[in-house]
């Protein structure tokens, strides 16, 4: 028996998704991902935000188990996270991908922001190699300035590449070792991120 | 791994689909990979057949099809293929795009056996 079926295998992860998004929205918490391949400095970058924001570093939490198998975050792990959280005390929550591909394309979380790192310190196909991620950003950050030779032009390259994948997001360069550019990352999470301001967590 | 991920979306859609049916043995699925998901076949067959294991699409044969991106300019409507992943426009030059193929996969076929 053959049955013709054309339906899409992500479309569970995608409910989910839409289920998360609502569930953020109706408790004004803006959910926030951060993506981008290993060693960017997803993590780093979210520790000295909470840090300089004053947020205690006891709310922050780091979820290795069920990135166990995939190497990115599902839908349904992030709707287990939220439900370990009393949602109505939280404005804004993070989501720290943890590397890999980041779901190639990026699959949706319910996350309302997408930031998506570049580290400075990476090879010249650091963009094409993501470009179906960071074409999806909404902030792009390209981290770790600080270790980045002015000589080779390396963010300049960075910079021309990223024009070719999306030239709508805006791009912030930063270190989250030396302080370098956290001025602008702040003040854009205070500009675009309903609920930054209160209380960030971490997940 | 995003290939486990997706695999195993793809058997819990499968085996959706045998019980619906009535299926008593999966013999061949039929998907469609967008490019965009950036899987790799070779990874993503073994993970299928982890994934299946012990149901009735074990032993299924899964036949793939590629579907590349295609990309649509949000500013002049024109409709590319992006060149290693460079979503600039060839028409107008902007970088403002919708991906309108190749950002999916698509569950297409399911053939197998019932037991009548």
């Amino acid at each position: 028996m053959l049955i013709r079926v054309d339906r899409s295998v992500l479309q569970t992860n995608d409910a989910l998704a839409a289920q998360n998004r609502s569930r953020a929205e109706a408790s004004q918490t803006t959910l926030v991902l951060l993506s981008g391949t290993p060693g960017c400095g997803k993590t780093t970058l979210l520790q000295t935000t909470l840090a300089q924001e004053s947020a205690s570093l006891d709310g922050i939490r780091m979820l290795d188990a069920p990135t166990g198998a995939y190497d990115h975050w599902t839908a349904a792990q992030v709707r287990e996270a939220l439900d370990t959280y009393d949602l109505a005390e939280i404005g804004c929550l993070f989501i720290d991908d943890t590397g890999g591909r980041a779901g190639a394309g990026g699959i949706d979380l319910g996350e309302q922001k997408r930031v998506v790192l570049v580290s400075a310190c990476e090879g010249d196909g650091a963009v094409a190699g993501n470009a179906p991620l960071l074409r999806t950003a909404d902030l792009i950050l390209i981290t770790k300035v600080d270790r980045s030779d002015p000589g080779d032009h390396r963010i300049d390259r960075i910079r021309n590449d990223l024009a070719k994948v999306n030239a709508q997001a805006p791009v912030h360069e930063l270190s989250a070792f030396s302080g370098e550019g956290m001025d602008d990352w702040l003040a854009w999470l205070e500009t675009n991120v309903v609920g930054f301001a209160s209380e960030p967590v971490c997940c | 791994m995003h290939e486990t991920f997706v695999a195993h979306a793809l058997i819990d859609q499968v085996l959706i689909v045998a019980g619906q049916n009535r299926l008593t043995l999966v013999e061949e699925i039929e998907v469609a990979l967008g490019e965009a998901q950036q899987l790799e076949w070779d990874t993503f067959e073994v993970a299928f057949a982890t994934a299946a294991s012990g149901t009735i699409a074990a032993q299924a044969n899964l036949r793939l099809e590629n579907v590349p991106i295609t990309a649509r300019c949000r500013a002049c409507d024109c409709f590319f293929i992006p060149g290693y992943n460079l979503y600039t426009c060839p028409s107008c030059h902007r970088s403002n795009t919708d991906i309108v193929a190749g950002n999916d996969v698509i569950l297409k076929t399911v053939n197998g056996q019932t037991q009548e």
